[in-house]
């Protein structure tokens, strides 16, 4: 396979709590220049799904693969093309903002401009303040500028629309429309409708929809 | 490469520090449960000189330990809770490095002041100056260690819910060792004993722990985050 043409394959795979089946025989393939849309009701296990893709969680059976090789076996490779968002921020409280993307540049290695970063996700004249005293959406559109930083080809975003207003969410928009573009791939579990259309969706719990 | 895991290491334990630092309460009460500990034990005793100072090492030790533990419990919790974890496990660089980041700096801002109250303390109970000495030295070396296992139990036990007393009873055994030869240096120290070969062996306790830890502790970390 070649190597410029990355592929997240999910093959076969199925995840169960101590009593009930959460999802099981899920397959889908994720090619360059497409973006997935995980739908499902609360409880169906999107979040599940996202972090054993991002390979937190082992799934009980079947196994997901980066260009042919398990994400959890060749897991350098894989972290180096991949970054996910979760429903925590990720944010340290008693750091300012600025030194939170400064701290997350570290993380990520980037030496991007911070303050082109700052005034995109609009908190400029904030970057001095506490992320304590920040807002909620704030806090969201900080967490966000991960996707800034990082040169990782999959994003996994986890409902990363939570708490954002309209000028957040067209942000958000923005760059994950900018990443698919540019040959990047996106799994992202949401409710609300997105401006790009999914290339495919995975529905999780309600088998009738698919 | 290596150049920039040196650089990482600087700037991430700079801003782990700050981190703790500005968390005012839960850096300061370890340290203060430490001399408090320390103190009372005078107070139960009574003014029995002897006895004071033949149990010196022990008490300062125990409570060393007791405090070390205490601040311990903090090391990945917050991490944890705010999803700071997820970000150190999707970073490029290798857990071990940002583990040894962290205990860096949970010994900088726990273990140091440790032991620069301790002199203090050992006067109080009565300490000759080479004993002082002693004490220091065997902090010096014993300290990182405490940091360095305890941060493999903390990394264990971040998704357990009231874990509470879960950590000490980990960890707690692992400590012996340095508590052995913690105290038995001092205790050869008032005896007027040659103690450079506890000392090697403290020596090699610090290496040795300091070549595991790391690598353990983003083990565990993994283990943790998958809940």
């Amino acid at each position: 396979m070649c190597i410029h043409n990355h592929q997240l394959c999910i093959n076969d795979l199925a995840f169960k709590h101590e009593h009930y089946v959460l999802f099981s025989k899920l397959h889908q393939i994720i090619n360059p220049g497409e973006m997935i849309q995980v739908r499902g009701h609360n409880g169906s296990g999107k979040s599940t799904l996202l972090r054993i893709l991002a390979g937190f969680l082992e799934p009980h059976k079947g196994m997901v693969t980066w260009n042919g090789h398990c994400i959890t076996k060749n897991r350098e490779d894989y972290i180096e093309n991949m970054t996910y968002i979760g429903h925590l921020n990720g944010i340290k409280s008693n750091l300012t903002v600025y030194e939170n993307l400064r701290l997350k540049c570290t993380l990520f290695s980037s030496s991007k401009d911070l303050n082109i970063i700052l005034k995109k996700i609009g908190l400029e004249a904030n970057s001095q303040i506490h992320a304590q005293n920040l807002s909620a959406g704030q806090l969201r559109r900080l967490c966000l500028a991960q996707l800034m930083l990082t040169s990782a080809k999959l994003w996994i975003l986890d409902e990363p629309n939570t708490a954002l207003d309209d000028a957040g969410q067209s942000l958000l928009n923005t760059l994950v429309i900018e990443h698919i573009a540019n040959k990047g791939m996106a799994v992202i579990a949401t409710h609300q409708a997105l401006t790009l259309t999914p290339t495919k969706t995975i529905f999780l719990g309600d088998h009738h929809a698919t | 490469m290596q150049l920039n895991y040196i650089n990482v290491f600087f700037q991430l334990t700079t801003y782990e520090i700050k981190i703790i630092l500005r968390s005012t309460v839960a850096w300061i009460t370890p340290h203060i449960f430490y001399v408090i500990i320390v103190c009372l034990f005078p107070i139960a005793i009574g003014h029995d000189q002897e006895l004071l100072v033949s149990m010196a090492p022990g008490v300062i030790w125990v409570a060393a330990l007791l405090a070390t533990i205490i601040s311990m419990g903090h090391l990945f919790q917050n991490d944890y809770h705010e999803g700071y974890l997820d970000l150190l496990l999707v970073s490029t660089y290798p857990l071990s490095l940002l583990a040894l980041t962290k205990i860096t700096s949970h010994w900088i801002c726990h273990g140091l002041p440790l032991i620069l109250i301790s002199p203090l303390l050992g006067l109080m109970l009565n300490l000759s100056v080479e004993e002082l000495y002693a004490l220091i030295f065997t902090l010096l070396l014993g300290t990182p260690v405490l940091s360095l296992i305890g941060a493999i139990g903390a990394a264990l036990t971040v998704a357990v819910k009231g874990n509470g007393l879960l950590l000490p009873m980990l960890i707690m055994p692992f400590y012996i060792p340095v508590l052995i030869f913690g105290t038995g240096i001092m205790i050869m120290t008032h005896q007027n004993m040659p103690v450079i070969a506890y000392y090697a062996m403290m020596g090699a306790l610090v290496l040795l722990s300091l070549g595991f830890a790391p690598i353990l502790t983003g083990q565990a970390l993994k283990i943790g985050a998958s809940r």
